[in-house]
């Protein structure tokens, strides 16, 4: 076991995938929300902001677990296995974020035909925050949700 | 395609932890349990280095077929001479 791995938040495969379970609809719902209706204040205003918070931190407490050391290890630090595990995981990371960058390029090219509506430069930030964030944390969530329920180790 | 082992045989019958098993093979101990669950298939050297640890050759510890239990290999034994009784 690395050093990294030693300091980084150990978490049970059914922890872990209750947290991916959580944290990508709600980073995904909070933002499209945002951005579809643009709440400006009130309670569902919050509640929005809310759900895109839990998503981010959902995001960086991913980023901070095992799952993320053996997602981000070097081949040399890992066994046969886990890079086995780490290269699928991160070649199925690499197709959602290319199909939501493909969907977003193809959705904002029929928005501005059917509603002439231009999207602002902060809607291509906050699109583009979602994508990255959600996409850094996607590997080590991958492997987390692909975990075993438990795993003795007699 | 699958690749059926008799590790987790092999390593009780040796007293063997999946930890102890992992150390002498240089893995992780869970990569351990996904052979023996049948998860992963192991690389060849990998493989190599299994049948090296417990002495026997390659193919008493991996097959693409599925091992015959160890009930029906004994069951289909012939019985020993119990001796005459009298």
């Amino acid at each position: 076991m690395t050093q990294s791995t030693a300091q980084s938040l150990k978490l049970s495969p059914a922890r872990a995938r209750w947290l991916v379970a959580a944290t990508y609809p709600a980073l995904v719902v909070g933002y499209l929300l945002d951005l579809a209706l643009e709440p400006q204040s009130g309670g569902f205003a919050m509640a929005v902001a809310a759900l895109k918070l839990a998503g981010l931190v959902g995001c960086g407490v991913i980023f901070l677990t095992t799952f993320s050391c053996t997602a981000n290890a070097p081949d040399h630090q890992i066994d046969e296995r886990e890079r086995a595990e780490r290269n699928a995981a991160y070649f199925r990371a690499y197709q959602v974020v290319i199909s939501a960058v493909f969907l977003l390029f193809l959705a904002l090219i029929g928005l501005r035909l059917l509603t002439e509506w231009t999207p602002t430069v902060g809607t291509i930030e906050e699109l583009l925050t979602l994508i990255g964030i959600g996409g850094l944390a996607l590997p080590a969530a991958i492997l987390a949700w692909r975990s075993p329920a438990e795993e003795d180790e007699r | 395609m699958t690749v059926h082992n008799r590790i987790t045989l092999f390593r009780t019958e040796r007293g063997l932890s999946r930890k102890d098993l992992a150390a002498l093979v240089g893995v992780n101990p869970q990569t351990i349990g996904f052979l023996e669950r049948g998860g992963y298939s192991p690389s060849v050297e990998l493989a190599l280095r299994l049948a090296r640890v417990f002495g026997v050759p390659l193919d008493a510890l991996f097959s693409l077929d599925p091992f015959p239990s160890l009930a029906d290999q004994l069951g289909g034994l012939p019985l020993k001479p119990q001796g005459e009784f009298r």
